[in-house]
């Protein structure tokens, strides 16, 4: 982390050195900013605050303040203490309710931004930091009092959860970035850090509604099922609410500068919580998933800050002009990175960058060769942050590869996609082998998510409607699917103290409600029809053939491996006759009401998706057309109409 | 028609009951209530699917067709796939043998599974296997479809483990499964395959056909790609089309047969049927005899249009099916386990209905498929009652069971009479029409078929003989055998009456009664145009026919003559063992494909996933770690620089200084008069100095 | 005989030498005081000096002042330290009191 944050610091330092301070203003602006609940005029005031006459040459609205009117922009003249007033009118569209611009005020060789802002919503933002407070909080309660600790914990969490649901709830549909926006909602944007052209830019679309659901559904379910830890509680969920911060944030922060910090922030956490209440190899584990990521993230950071500085001069939401921006719709929409020509180490500028950028995200995907930090992780990590780190943490790959390299390297992208499909085929078929050869029950799991992740990477290469929607439906299923799987390997684990596969047998005697969840959660996983693994599958087969019928023909044997070691797992922990290695049968006993707790919402999620995928289709469709649209450079519907 | 999703939803309803509360339910209130909701669904159903058919029938001939959508499952542009099912013909038929005869053996599953510890899970599985089968042949698209074709699958494996404290049960559900996976990866390659073909199709129409744009969109509905296809430039285009070097309607046949072969047992993906026969055996007939493993024929049937395109595939589809047909009668020849007889015989069975519908014979394949579901299910149901009674399978321990079982006797009678294709009975007139088809396209396939029909008659009579006749096993047996329960013998005794009627019923042939068979006429909307019209031949038909009976009564006869009286028949039995050789107890492996598979798949598999995890640990992770060690030598070396030069070069400096001042300190005495007087001499120095230079 | 400037300033260098000859031989604390004082006046003297023979200049005068007001300043804060030593080594002897250089 020290090397993390000497990073930031180096970056600040970088930053620093290319701005220069801000001059004493020449005019005087209040109120400081215009907020709008609506349609509406407001006026502002401009104020000659020297003594020597101002000329203000103009007043304009920044270049992309869309929804602002301004009236009268001619020069004048302002004697010493004079007052104007400026009046700006926002008319909402039928869709788009949120505004944000800034208004430029040039005079005497400057130019002064003053943000006008319209339904900026703070849903997000509290969506992201209330987990924090709750984590701030825990640390307050006094030592010992574990059932208060556990209930402040929950309590925070479902805080997002409700958000969530909520926003997915009010998640304009129809919402696209022909409507504005850049087709996101729920925006907040306002400039943070002037000095570095640093903005807090939060934000969803349909790239990362259905991941913020997943992230706080998964987080609540991770808090419910740490109620059996005793050692250390308070830092342990506290580290935990922290996590679900910088998950929550990395998903919705759409400044790169945010991003990246949301997105370290997420490293810390999972270090400690694997290092300190993992299992008996924990440092190496957590080492091991600390230094990898790491590697990931100094990629990252080297790309991001490569865009950055070959960013084209912008402005800032506030409407001040800016040389370079971190702000992530304009690095993917308002700079041609193939057609400025650039170069790095002498190869072309934006292939070096997506290379950076993929590799940091297939780390955490992960993609073969860069998965070997799983299984240690999770075989040695406490079953709530197996949870996690494979519910969510994986879908951080996967979404920052559309978020980044594919919004903002579409070039770039389409000239690596067959090696992503053939990666994600490669995926599949060596992570169901590898899971086929594990004799740890936690170990089969963490390689078929390696396994089921492959399918995102071949349905986001195929650059198809079908192929999209399937990947992100894939991502979505394989967070709830897999939260199951681990969450029913800690039952066992709890009981038995082991993972042995070879160890049990019988099981379903012993344990029926127990067997049936564990046979439901396995054929979900396996991807049978009727339950949510399959219809992500099905979707990226289907867009991906027509694209690679070789590709995906070798990635759809796939679907043959998986059930077989799914199967073989299942039979040989469940089925068969009792093991009677286990002198003590009771030690066995059914899952707990709180266990039952946290499946079970699970299974419903799963049941519900697999036979009615549609609500989930409905929230990310139309972000990833758009995506498909700036990716693939076709525009027409017409061409459009041409891909499944 | 909102009440055509209640025919499936009630066997779904019934499956919560039992499986979510029925544990406490059989605590509280006794077995009864789980029989009552079971069965009760499953005769709901049947009346509904009933009325489903009446309803349809009353309808005029082209529209006949009853959709019933559910909800919107995928909208994604043009592609939209509702959860939607649809009645017509074809599939009322499938929905009536499925509720009917599903209704019959929950019943007798009632007697037969009375004494389980799991009577719950047992019928909680049972109904759950109605409803995906029904899913199965009424879902309207791909998509439905494949739920309940793998839901199906589920059930068997489910149901064929359901004693799963025994490993090797436990192990042939998983068998059935994997198996059945192979096959769904050509189910969902040849769907892929598809969709991909004819979503790129469309392209090529011209505006002329503009009436049928809106109709060629990417689709996985099942009656759309049956439209898209009757446009002619569009099927053309389609047909034009090449997956590696191979004509892509070829592919796309012969990947769907792939996943009908896993499902419907039939070679090289056999191997799961037998093995599944570790389940209670009113599932055997269900299942594995009567519903299951027929969905691959019906889905040959629903994708007829489809399979019509590629001659090719329909070569190769009737050379496997008449192939299984002759593999499962020999090796049905040798086997003593009764259920193992059966689940031969029933992949025999198969192999003859894609052998009809290979050759163009659609409706007789779905006749076939009619009569075989009644008496398979009489004959396994016959099984069960006598492995009730008796509590082995193996033939060689039963006999002379007729007096003493003699409802379960005649029925088992009836269903070998049927199977084994004598006049009256079902079997004679749906393997007469397709043996008559299959001389059409060749006389070849009919030789093999009727070699295959001869076996049959054969090995059926021989386990009838071998368990009904002769002299009882041992003494005590005969004392501890009884007859079944009525509640189980009745279901037996209507099967048996249903396999004598549904022949003449629903399929009489044309020869005799002078019009169209019932079943031709009701499949004759769904099968227009594909249907190969029947040459008027009635000289070639009646010869067909008689070989046919000679052929039974052929295998009748041996059948009797070698196993009416085996204590009798011995010594020839033995010497005719003797001759053979090995050859009988290769066959009664099943010629070891099991073996050969073990020995190759399985083995492959199995060695690939343990490469697969030592690459993995040892090279991918290896690299890994190598890579750690290169940067701790490194970081080694670094340290040794630091220390050793960087350090050094600071040391040493630091130590100049120090010896230096070590040095210098004895100049600081600290005593004032020396400063002093230093202070003095230097600046007479200076003054020296700055007068003389 | 006129008394001029050379006068002042040999007697002023007679009084420096005086006065560091008693701080660079005596070893009393006080003596030492003592010459630092001649030192001091040996400096003022000089001061005065050349302020009388240049016309209009009045600094050295000043100076001398400051010199004065110094001298008392350091000799009050000097005997302080003296007693100060006196106290801690029951010695004034300047020999004595060098512990700093070890």
């Amino acid at each position: 982390m020290t090397r993390a944050t000497s990073f930031l610091a180096l970056l600040l330092v970088f930053l620093g050195s290319g701005t220069a301070a801000a001059d004493e203003p020449a005019v005087d602006v209040a109120p400081a900013s215009l907020s709008f609940d609506g349609p509406g005029t407001r006026t502002l005031e401009l104020r000659n605050p020297g003594g020597a006459p101002l000329v203000i040459d103009r007043v304009t609205l920044a270049p992309d303040a869309s929804g602002f009117q301004l009236t009268d922009t001619g020069p004048r003249t302002l004697q010493s203490g004079e007052r104007v007033q400026v009046a700006v009118q926002f008319t909402p569209d039928a869709r788009r309710q949120q505004a944000f611009g800034g208004l430029q005020v040039h005079a005497a060789g400057q130019v002064r931004g003053v943000p006008l802002r319209a339904g900026s919503s703070w849903l997000l933002t509290l969506l992201i930091f209330f987990p924090l407070v709750g984590a701030a909080l825990i640390l307050f309660v006094p030592t010992g009092r574990h059932a208060l600790t556990r209930a402040i914990a929950l309590a925070t969490s479902l805080v997002p959860l409700a958000a969530s649901v909520l926003m997915c709830l009010r998640f304009d549909r129809a919402f696209s970035q022909a409507t504005g926006n850049g087709g996101l909602q729920f925006i907040q944007h306002v400039v943070w850090i002037p000095s570095f052209n640093v903005e807090y830019f939060v934000g969803v679309d349909g790239l990362s509604v259905t991941m913020v659901l997943l992230t706080a559904l998964i987080s609540t379910i991770a808090v419910l099922a740490s109620f059996g830890i005793d050692k250390q509680v308070r830092g342990y969920f506290a580290l935990l609410l922290l996590l679900e911060t910088g998950m929550l944030g990395t998903f919705c922060a759409l400044d790169f500068f945010l991003f990246y910090i949301f997105w370290e922030l997420m490293l810390l956490p999972m270090y400690f919580l694997i290092g300190i209440w993992g299992g008996t190899r924990k440092e190496y584990a957590a080492i091991k998933f600390f230094l990898y990521t790491l590697v990931g993230s100094v990629l990252i950071l080297l790309a991001v800050i490569a865009l950055y500085y070959s960013s084209s001069p912008t402005t800032l939401v506030d409407g001040t002009p800016a040389r370079h921006t971190f702000d992530m719709v304009k690095l993917a929409y308002a700079n041609d990175w193939e057609g400025k020509g650039l170069s790095l180490l002498g190869f072309d500028f934006t292939k070096v960058v997506w290379v950076a950028f993929f590799i940091g995200f297939a780390i955490k995907i992960p993609m073969f060769p860069f998965h070997t930090w799983l299984p240690d992780a999770h075989v040695e990590a406490p079953t709530a942050i197996s949870v996690i780190l494979a519910g969510v943490l994986l879908k951080m790959g996967t979404y920052g590869i559309l978020r980044v390299n594919f919004a903002m390297l579409p070039l770039a992208t389409q000239w690596a996609a067959t090696t992503m499909a053939v990666f994600g085929a490669i995926n599949i078929l060596y992570g169901a082998f590898c899971a086929f050869g594990q004799r740890d029950l936690k170990k089969l799991v963490a390689y078929s998510s390696v396994s089921h992740m492959g399918y995102c990477l071949v349905g986001m290469a195929a650059f198809t409607r079908s192929g999209f929607n399937g990947a992100m439906l894939q991502m979505f299923n394989h967070g709830t699917i897999t939260a199951m799987l681990f969450l029913l390997v800690g039952v066992l684990y709890d009981r038995a103290h082991t993972r042995e596969i070879d160890r049990f047998g019988g099981m379903a005697t012993q344990m029926p409600r127990y067997a049936a969840l564990f046979g439901f959660a396995f054929m979900a996983s396996l991807g049978l029809p009727g339950l949510s693994g399959f219809i992500g599958e099905v979707l990226v087969f289907l867009g991906a053939f027509p694209v690679y019928r070789v590709i995906t023909l070798v990635a759809m044997s796939g679907v043959i491996v998986t059930a077989a070691y799914h199967l073989w797992a299942l039979q040989r922990v469940q089925l068969g006759r009792w093991n009677e290695s286990w002198r003590d049968r009771t030690i066995f006993n059914d899952l707990t009401a709180r266990e039952t707790l946290t499946l079970a919402p699970l299974a419903a999620v799963v049941l519900v998706l697999g036979f009615w995928p549609l609500p989930m289709l409905q929230l990310v469709d139309n972000g990833l057309m758009d995506l498909l649209r700036h990716v693939t450079g076709l525009h027409g519907a017409g061409t459009l109409a041409g891909l499944p | 028609m909102g009440w055509l999703r209640y025919i499936v939803l009630l066997p779904l309803v019934g499956a919560a009951i039992n499986g979510i509360v029925g544990a406490p339910l059989e605590r509280r209130f006794g077995r009864r209530v789980i029989t009552v909701v079971a069965v009760g669904v499953m005769l709901a159903a049947a009346a509904l699917a009933i009325a489903a058919a009446v309803t349809l029938a009353a309808r005029p001939e082209h529209d006949r067709q009853i959709v019933d959508r559910l909800f919107t499952m995928i909208s994604l542009g043009r592609v939209h796939v509702d959860f939607a099912l649809a009645l017509d013909p074809l599939s009322t038929i499938m929905i009536l043998v499925i509720t009917v005869v599903g209704a019959l053996i929950h019943a007798y599953s009632a007697g037969y599974m009375a004494d389980d510890p799991s009577y719950w899970r047992y019928f909680a599985y049972l109904n759950l296997f109605v409803f995906s089968m029904l899913l199965l042949v009424l879902g309207d698209s791909f998509l439905t479809l494949f739920i309940g074709w793998e839901g199906v699958g589920l059930c068997s494996y489910l149901l064929i483990g359901f004693w799963y404290r025994e490993p090797a049960n436990a192990r042939a559900g998983m068998k059935a499964f994997i198996v059945n996976r192979v096959g769904d990866f050509g189910f969902l390659a040849g769907v892929a395959l598809l969709f991909w073909g004819l979503a790129g199709s469309w392209s090529v129409i011209d505006h002329r056909y503009y009436a049928d744009y809106p109709r060629l969109v990417p689709t996985l509905d099942l009656r759309l790609v049956h439209d898209q296809l009757a446009v002619a430039p569009f099927a053309q285009a389609f047909a034009a089309k090449t997956f590696l070097g191979a004509p892509l309607p070829l592919v796309v046949a012969l990947l769907l047969f792939l996943g009908a072969a896993g499902k419907s047992a039939q070679l090289p993906l056999y191997v799961w049927l037998p093995d599944a026969m570790a389940g209670p055996t009113p599932v055997s007939a269900l299942i594995h005899a009567a519903t299951m493993v027929t969905a691959g024929v019906y889905l040959m049937v629903r994708l007829h249009f489809l399979f019509a395109l590629s001659p090719a595939a329909m070569t190769v589809i009737a050379t496997v099916g008449v192939a299984t047909a002759l593999f499962g009668a020999i090796v049905a020849l040798f086997q003593y386990d009764l259920k193992r007889v059966l689940a031969y015989s029933t992949i025999s069975q198969l192999g003859f209905m894609f052998l009809g519908a290979a050759t163009g014979a659609w409706w007789p394949a779905m006749f076939h498929l009619v009569t075989h579901a009644c008496f398979k299910a009489c004959l396994f149901l016959g099984a069960g009652s006598v492995i009730h009674g008796t509590h082995t399978q193996d033939m060689r321990e039963m006999g002379g069971l007729a007096p003493l079982m003699p409802r379960t006797r005649w029925s088992y009678l009836v269903g070998c009479w049927a199977i084994a294709g004598f006049p009256w009975a079902a079997g004679f007139y749906s393997k007469d029409e397709i043996l008559a088809r299959a001389y059409e396209r060749s006389p070849l396939l009919w030789l093999a078929g009727a070699v295959a029909a001869m076996l049959t008659s054969f090995y059926m009579f021989r386990s009838y003989y071998l368990t009904f006749e002769g002299r009882a096993a041992s003494e005590e047996q005969r004392h501890a055998v009884h007859e079944s329960p009525r509640s189980m013998t009745w279901v037996l005794l209507a099967l048996a009456a249903a396999s004598i009627v549904v022949g003449p019923l629903v399929g009489l042939p044309e020869l005799w009664s002078g019009r169209e068979p019932l079943l031709a006429r009701w499949l004759a909307p769904v099968t227009a145009g594909a249907l190969t019209a029947t040459p008027e031949r009635r000289g070639l038909e009646l010869a067909l026919m008689f070989a046919s009976l000679v052929v039974a009564t052929v295998g009748w006869i041996a059948a009797r003559l070698l196993y009416k009286d085996l204590r009798a028949r011995e010594g020839a039995l033995a010497t005719l063992r003797s001759r053979l050789g090995g050859v009988p107890a290769l066959v009664l492996d099943g010629f070891r494909v099991d073996a050969l598979y073990d020995a190759t798949f399985v083995r492959a598999f199995g060695a690939t996933a343990r490469t697969a995890a030592w690459f993995d640990v040892h090279v991918v992770d290896g690299v890994i770690a190598a890579l750690g060690a290169l940067a701790r030598a490194a970081a080694f070396i670094t340290a040794a620089i630091d220390h050793y030069l960087v350090d050094g070069a600071v040391n040493g400096v630091a130590d100049l200084l120090l010896g230096a001042g070590r040095a210098l300190r004895r100049v600081q005495t600290g005593r004032i008069n020396n400063y002093v007087l230093g202070v003095a001499m230097g600046v007479v120095m200076l003054i020296v100095l700055t007068s003389w230079l | 005989m006129i008394i001029g400037l050379s006068h002042f300033l040999v007697v002023s260098a007679i009084l420096f030498g005086l006065g560091l000859l008693t701080v660079a031989t005596r070893r009393n604390a006080v003596a030492i005081l003592m010459g630092v004082e001649l030192i001091l006046n040996a400096a003022a003297l000089n001061f005065v000096a050349f302020s009388h023979y240049v016309e209009g200049a009045v600094t050295g005068m000043v100076f001398a002042l400051f010199i004065i007001v110094l001298a008392a300043a350091e000799a009050a804060i000097a005997l302080a330290i003296v007693l100060a030593i006196f106290r801690h080594f029951h010695s004034i002897d300047a020999n004595d009191v060098s512990t700093l250089k070890d």
